[in-house]
């Protein structure tokens, strides 16, 4: 603990001091008549020498560190040595300083360290939606105006980000649009991104480990520091008190780890001899006033039910004056005061259960669950379920007119219907559909096979060889992967056509584009709503231009001419049909 | 479901019902019927011939309570019907929160009934109400902000008695008086009694929220309608401790004791409760306090001489007539100041001796004895002795007789309606407090100078604590037949019932009763759905005990602690662990938090504790209850002989284990326990190892029975400790039987019972499998009847001459 002690300096006896208050940490050396002084400023110290524990000298070498300029003019390192009487004092002063020394040594690294993350983080540490209030974030219209949301699952999911540059910033098809028809996908992926973390212990997890050169490492993570500042507000008070004010970051997470109030937070028992970290340790008062505060506070505000109040119990009887319990079953009664000090231990484990479940409370919709228990229950009502009979199911019957019984069945009853008509009547339909299909003035030829046996055989040809070379593709690739064969699939595709990917990608493109501005137009269109007629109008205009677009690639292709109008067709069809189908409306 | 029971038609409210419910309340309904015949006679004979009591343990999660209600409610209408007398029911329950539950599964039954009955039949006019001290329902402010419950009594006392009333009507008194009367209770004078609230079943948090609306005192009401109640709610402090009985029997009205029936719920601690409600402590700070209340109730009394000197005098005129005389406040539904300590058979009906009449004398009379009593501490061994020899020392060197000794309470509860204190100050309410313990204790030693009570001074804590001397003066009753046998006398039904009230034979012992039936059920169960294991052994087969030479042991910690984190894994949800004191449980977890144990419980449940603050400890619990909610897990840390080990449900999902970290024996060297060993050794036989055995094996059932709250309900109780192997019998049947029907080994070590676990777990959480074979756990109404025909047949006594009656 001791940070002075008697050491003679430069053959004079004195008091040596170690001021950790000040920022940066320095050792005061004061002659016994008082004359002499000197000061080293601890950052400015690169080495520590200290002779070994066997030796019969006992003094401590402190070499300065010096700027390049300084270096360049020659001066040599200032070097400070300081002799001891007593191996106590100076193992205690050497190991102060040792702790000192290396905590601003890795002050540097640190500093790097932090640099490399930061460019990292921009990336991860994004909060796509509010979960705290569900229910609202994950309503449609704020789905819709949560671009951030959009972008990421545009990041995502290649193929809809094609689309929506295709259709939304190339077409202007209005992101609105575009993304009411997706709002389900939005939703999902807005949930499953969003998972945080749950609070936990994070003192817990951290454990100093001593290494070999007498130094304590704790390792932690950027976010861990976070949580410990979210967890103890006591720390943030500290941290928020003291940086950068008195010290970088990284000191004051060494200070902290070496602190009493790092082994109180861990519910520590804090030994009378424990060297602590006198800047952080004032704030364990702090600590205690805090704390005190949020007992009363959660006190207050939990409602505690009468099914669990034990303080209710034990008030039930105020009348009552038992005999004084022994001692095994009091608090903190241990004869050899080993518990002293427990109690706060174990009210720490609580405080910290309840401020865990605290964090959670308004998360992922959870408050509308806690607004419902309002008067007592009793909890294990499922408890006797099986005392309870198990709802009957019950069958409305559903009657079904069938056009061809008819005018059996529309006032009869089910169970009454005479059995042997229906079954005449079924006869005679049978005998119907018989003499139908078997009536060979009514057949007509649908395809004439003998004509057309050649175009036939080939056809044939190519299928089997399509399959062939999937099946052999299948085979040497792993089968279980689906996209592989998918694009096998593509590739038969345009290579059979005979046409280059470029052409076939575009044409593709833009099929998937008109669909997309098909799927937009039909949505509007069948709701037959007059508001909606803006919205139409808009988008049968891009449908034109989607009408030119196929045309202009039908005639830029047309060496593949037959290929590429053969595969477009089916669209400029649709989007011809939809065109008329608005004027269509327009007369009407 | 509708079924007959005899004569009686019961009303279950439930579709289906479990055998053993069926059985418990034919058992019960034969008990009342005795009763029924019994009583006649003994009115016909004027005499109190013994109660019929039952004793009867019926597996936790049976449904215990809603069988109880729907048997007695039943009985009680039918009753009603037939005769035209209304039985009364007194439900005694433990703790508020087990009689908070019972009011709520009554309010459940009356709502069936009044679905099920034809409206002319119909329960509505059913008044059921609970009873709680003040702290608990008081709704004024200023009164319920302090913590203690003895100071809210007192001043809800200030702030309804009538002499303020009328003191605050005249104006020129008002200005002295620094105190205001309490709204709530004055708006009460707006109704009458009976239309206080509507009549039904009032949970006491509904009775709050109805009090509120209509602004008046919940506690007031429930206390002035409870002679008005069907059925009656409460602690059974309310009925055995002397200092509250009279009182609340007074509300009741109790004239009729044959027709009431009495309920013990939960009555597995019955015999410490009778002995509590008897004994008493002092020390050193009580006899500083109650000498400084002594000092000024000596200015009020000269103040008063100068002020009202009338008053005293009429005071003193009246002792000259009698004590009941003098007491204006027996008439009155007032509480009285100083409740009398000694069971109201016991009471002298004397005249006040005449040395303590006066008012000066009597204070300087127990500033006398105070004084006597701060010598008696002054010692530095422990002494035990009897009261006679007490009251003997006391005459020598102080010249008190027993006599003026006995009169003591009603003495100082008269001086204090004479003085009529309205100060509102904390520290004179505690000091006066402190005062009025020394009287209890001066009538108390008085009135039992026999050999069921024992006097112990102890000079210190602790034997190696002898620097620090602390004093202490415990006098306590030795045996709990005292306080029940005024109750067997008076109640013509009693019927004690538990979950864990194993074995049966030892409560009738050490009660004095004889009961008609005593039965333990069996738990019909359609599949096993709890398994108890002893684990006795860790993973390194090294030995589990918390034996008192070896608990500190750090291989035995680190056992425990493995025990701990592995169990957190596995268990889903809910996980409660019981020490068997405070003590040994903070020892524990410092440990464990040194080893790092905790640190990896962590991460699987988060941890929460039971503290001395017992406020604290219930927030603690509604968090517990919210993890286990939200699926992040909870561990709790509590005692067997604590808070949470009795009355404190924890339903499926908030336990899925219960571990019994040792057996929760007595600290044996306690001076009161040794005493009262030695009693038991005497007088019943009993030696000092079984009566020990058997107490720590109630509070493990006890502990064990909170996991099990019902038969779909699953969980593992998990006994740590090898000593429990030897006492499997203790534990009560049903869990015995669980035990067998799990065919668990004897004792496992970790490993094998962590596998059983997993295995028990994952076979629960699947989907109950259904069988062909009948469910016979459950039984609908045609299996009643069924039942019935085959085991209920008149018997037919044609042959012998005899005649069936249709």
């Amino acid at each position: 603990m001791s940070h002075s002690g008697a050491a003679l300096f430069r053959k004079s006896a004195g008091i040596l001091t170690i001021d950790e208050s000040k920022y940066p940490a320095r050792i005061h050396w004061k002659s016994t008549d008082g004359t002499q002084v000197h000061t080293i400023i601890l950052d400015q110290v690169s080495k520590l020498q200290a002779t070994p524990a066997n030796s019969t000298k006992m003094m401590i070498k402190l070499i300065g560190k010096l700027t390049k300029e300084e270096m360049d003019e020659g001066i040599i390192d200032p070097v400070s040595v300081f002799q001891f009487n007593n191996r106590m004092v100076m193992e205690n002063i050497k190991n102060t300083l040792q702790i000192i020394i290396s905590r601003y040594k890795d002050n540097v690294v640190y500093e790097q360290k932090m640099l490399k993350e930061k460019e990292h983080e921009n990336e991860n540490n994004m909060n796509l939606i509010n979960t705290e209030s569900l229910e609202d974030s994950l309503s449609v219209s704020n789905l819709l105006s949560n671009l951030q949301l959009q972008q990421n699952y545009l990041k995502q999911d290649l193929t809809l980000s094609k689309k929506f540059q295709n259709s939304v910033i190339k077409n202007k098809l209005p992101a609105k649009e575009f993304w009411i028809t997706r709002i389900t996908e939005l939703r999902s992926f807005a949930l499953s991104n969003s998972q945080k973390f749950g609070p936990y212990n994070v003192l817990s997890t951290i454990k100093p480990v001593a290494s070999s050169d007498n130094k304590v490492n704790v390792s932690v993570t950027k976010d861990k520091l976070k949580a410990i500042l979210a967890t103890y507000p006591v720390v943030k008070l500290a941290f928020d008190e003291n940086v950068p004010l008195n010290f970088h970051e990284q000191e004051f997470w060494s200070r902290f780890f070496q602190s009493n109030l790092f082994r109180k937070l861990r519910g520590e028992l804090i030994m009378a001899n424990t060297r602590g970290d006198i800047i952080i340790d004032k704030y364990l008062e702090n600590e205690i006033t805090l704390n005190s505060k949020e007992d009363e506070h959660n006190m207050n505000k939990i409602k505690v039910s009468k099914v669990l109040d034990l303080k209710g119990n034990m008030d039930d009887d105020p009348l009552k004056f038992p005999n004084k319990q022994d001692f095994t079953m009091r608090y903190g009664a241990d004869p050899q005061g080993q518990t002293e000090g427990v109690l706060d231990i174990l009210k720490g484990m609580n405080r910290l259960s309840e401020k865990l479940m605290n964090s959670l409370q308004n998360e992922y919709g959870r408050k509308d669950e806690n607004k419902k228990r309002k008067q007592d229950e009793l909890d294990n009502d499922e408890g006797f379920d099986d005392l309870v009979e198990p709802p009957k199911i019950k069958y409305t019957k559903i009657k079904i007119q069938e056009s061809n019984l008819e005018d059996n069945l529309e006032n009869a009853d089910m169970n009454s219907v005479n059995l042997n008509e229906l079954g005449n009547r079924m006869t005679a339909q049978l005998e119907n559909i018989k003499n139908e299909l078997l009536n060979e003035d009514r057949k007509v030829s649908l395809f004439d096979f003998e004509k057309h046996k050649a175009a036939c055989y080939e056809a044939n040809n190519k299928i089997l060889n399509i399959l062939d070379k999937n099946q052999s593709f299948i085979n040497k690739e792993d089968s279980d992967n689906l996209s592989s064969f998918m694009n096998v699939v593509y590739d038969v595709n345009y290579k059979k056509l005979g046409i280059p990917q470029e052409v076939y990608d575009s044409c593709s493109l833009l099929n998937e584009t008109c669909n997309e501005f098909l799927k937009h137009f039909y949505n509007h269109l069948n709701t037959l709503d007059p508001r909606r007629s803006m919205i139409i109008r808009r988008l049968n205009k891009h449908l034109v231009q989607c009408d030119v677009q196929l045309n202009e690639i039908n005639k830029s292709f047309k060496d593949y001419d037959s290929d590429v109008e053969y595969m477009l067709k089916p669209v400029h069809q649709a989007v011809k049909m939809s065109l008329k189908k608005f004027d269509d409306c327009l007369e009407k | 479901m509708l079924f007959d029971i005899d004569e009686i038609p019961i009303l279950f409210p439930y579709d289906k019902v479990y055998p053993e419910q069926y059985e418990y309340m034919r058992d019960i309904k034969r008990v009342l019927d005795n009763s029924d015949v019994n009583g006649n006679i003994q009115l016909n004979n004027g005499q109190n011939a013994a109660a019929n009591s039952c004793i009867l343990e019926m597996p936790s999660g049976t449904g215990k309570t809603v069988s109880l209600l729907s048997i007695t409610i039943a009985y009680q209408r039918y009753h009603f019907k037939q005769t035209g007398i209304k039985k009364k029911i007194i439900y005694c329950s433990r703790t508020m929160s087990e009689i908070e539950k019972t009011l709520l599964e009554l309010e459940n039954l009356i709502e069936y009934r009044n679905k099920m009955l034809p409206p002319d039949e119909a329960d509505e006019n059913i008044l059921g109400l609970g009873l709680t001290s003040r702290k608990n329902l008081c709704i004024n402010e200023e009164v319920n902000s302090t913590k203690s419950g003895k100071l809210v009594d007192e001043k809800c006392r200030l702030k309804t008695n009538g002499e303020l009333k009328t003191s605050l009507q005249d104006e020129a008194e008002s200005k002295k008086i620094n105190n205001s009367l309490c709204e709530f209770h004055e708006n009460m004078y707006q109704y009458d009694v009976h239309n206080y609230i509507p009549k039904g079943v009032y949970s006491f948090d509904k009775l709050i929220n109805v009090c509120k609306e209509k602004k008046i005192c919940p506690y007031f009401t429930s206390r002035r309608m409870i002679d008005q109640c069907d059925i009656i709610i409460y602690s059974y402090h309310y009925l055995l401790d002397p200092k509250i009985n009279s009182r609340v029997n007074k509300m009741l009205n109790l004239e009729d004791t044959a027709n009431t029936i009495v309920i013990f719920d939960e009555a597995h601690n019955i015999d410490n409760v009778c002995i509590e409600s008897l004994s008493i402590d002092l020390n050193n700070d009580i006899l500083k306090r109650g000498n400084k209340s002594c000092n000024l109730l000596l200015k009020k009394i000269d103040n008063m001489r100068q002020v009202d000197a009338e008053r005293l005098e009429t005071e003193y005129n009246n002792l000259l007539q009698g004590l009941n005389a003098a007491n204006p406040q027996k008439a009155t539904e007032e509480d009285d100041v100083v409740p009398n300590p000694v069971l109201s058979t016991d009471i002298l009906k004397e005249n006040v001796p005449g040395n303590i009449r006066k008012a000066e004398h009597f204070v300087r009379f127990l500033k006398r004895f105070i004084e006597y009593l701060r010598t008696r501490l002054k010692v530095m061994h422990v002494i035990s002795e009897t009261p006679i020899s007490f009251l003997k020392h006391c005459r020598q060197l102080t010249y008190i007789e027993q006599k003026p000794l006995q009169f003591c309470v009603d003495r100082l509860a008269l001086l204090l309606r004479t003085l009529n204190i309205q100060d509102n100050n904390h520290s004179a309410i505690e000091d006066i407090q402190c005062l009025k313990d020394i009287v209890s204790f001066a009538t108390l030693v008085a009135t039992y100078d026999t050999g069921e009570f024992q006097l112990i001074i102890e000079p210190f804590e602790l034997e190696n604590q002898q620097n620090i001397p602390n004093p202490i003066l415990h006098f306590i009753c030795l045996d709990p037949s005292i306080t029940m046998k005024p109750v067997f006398e008076k109640f013509h039904t009693i019927i004690i019932t538990s979950g864990t009230i194993s074995p049966l034979d030892m409560y009738p012992k050490i009660l004095k009763f004889d009961p008609i039936i005593s039965k333990s059920y069996k738990m019909s169960l359609p599949r096993q759905t709890f398994l108890p294991l002893v684990i006795s052994k860790s993973t390194d087969q090294q030995p589990l005990t918390t034996r008192f030479e070896i608990r500190n042991d750090p291989t035995i910690v680190r056992n425990y602690g493995d025990i701990l984190v592995r169990l957190s894994q596995t268990i889903p949800d809910g996980l409660i662990v019981f020490f068997p004191s405070y003590l040994h449980m903070e020892n524990l977890i410092t440990k464990w938090q040194q080893q790092g144990v905790l640190d990896k419980i962590w991460p699987h449940k988060i941890i929460l504790t039971e503290t001395p603050d017992a406020q604290e400890s219930s927030v603690a619990l509604e968090i517990f209850k919210k993890a286990c909610d939200n699926g992040k897990g909870a561990l709790l840390f509590a005692v067997a002989r604590g808070k949470v080990s009795e009355g404190i449900d924890f339903s499926n999902h908030y336990a899925r284990a219960v571990i019994l970290i040792g057996i929760p024996f007595q600290y044996t060297e306690s001076k009161i326990l040794k005493a009262r060993l030695e009693y038991l050794r005497n007088n019943h036989l009993i030696r000092e190892n079984d009566w020990l055995s058997f107490d720590a094996m109630r509070h493990a059932s006890q502990c064990l029975g909170r996991v099990i709250r019902g038969k779909l309900d699953y969980g593992v109780m998990i006994l740590c400790d090898r000593r429990f192997t030897k006492r499997v019998g203790q534990l009560p049947a049903w869990i015995r039987q669980g035990m067998e029907a799990c065919n668990s080994e004897q004792d496992v070590d970790l490993e094998v019972g962590l596998n059983r676990c997993k295995a028990f777990l994952k076979s629960m959480a699947q989907k109950d499998v259904k069988t062909n074979t009948k469910d016979l756990s459950v039984w609908d109404e045609n299996d009643v009847k069924a039942f019935k025909a085959e085991n209920e047949k008149p018997i037919d006594y044609s042959k012998e001459g005899g005649f069936l009656l249709q």
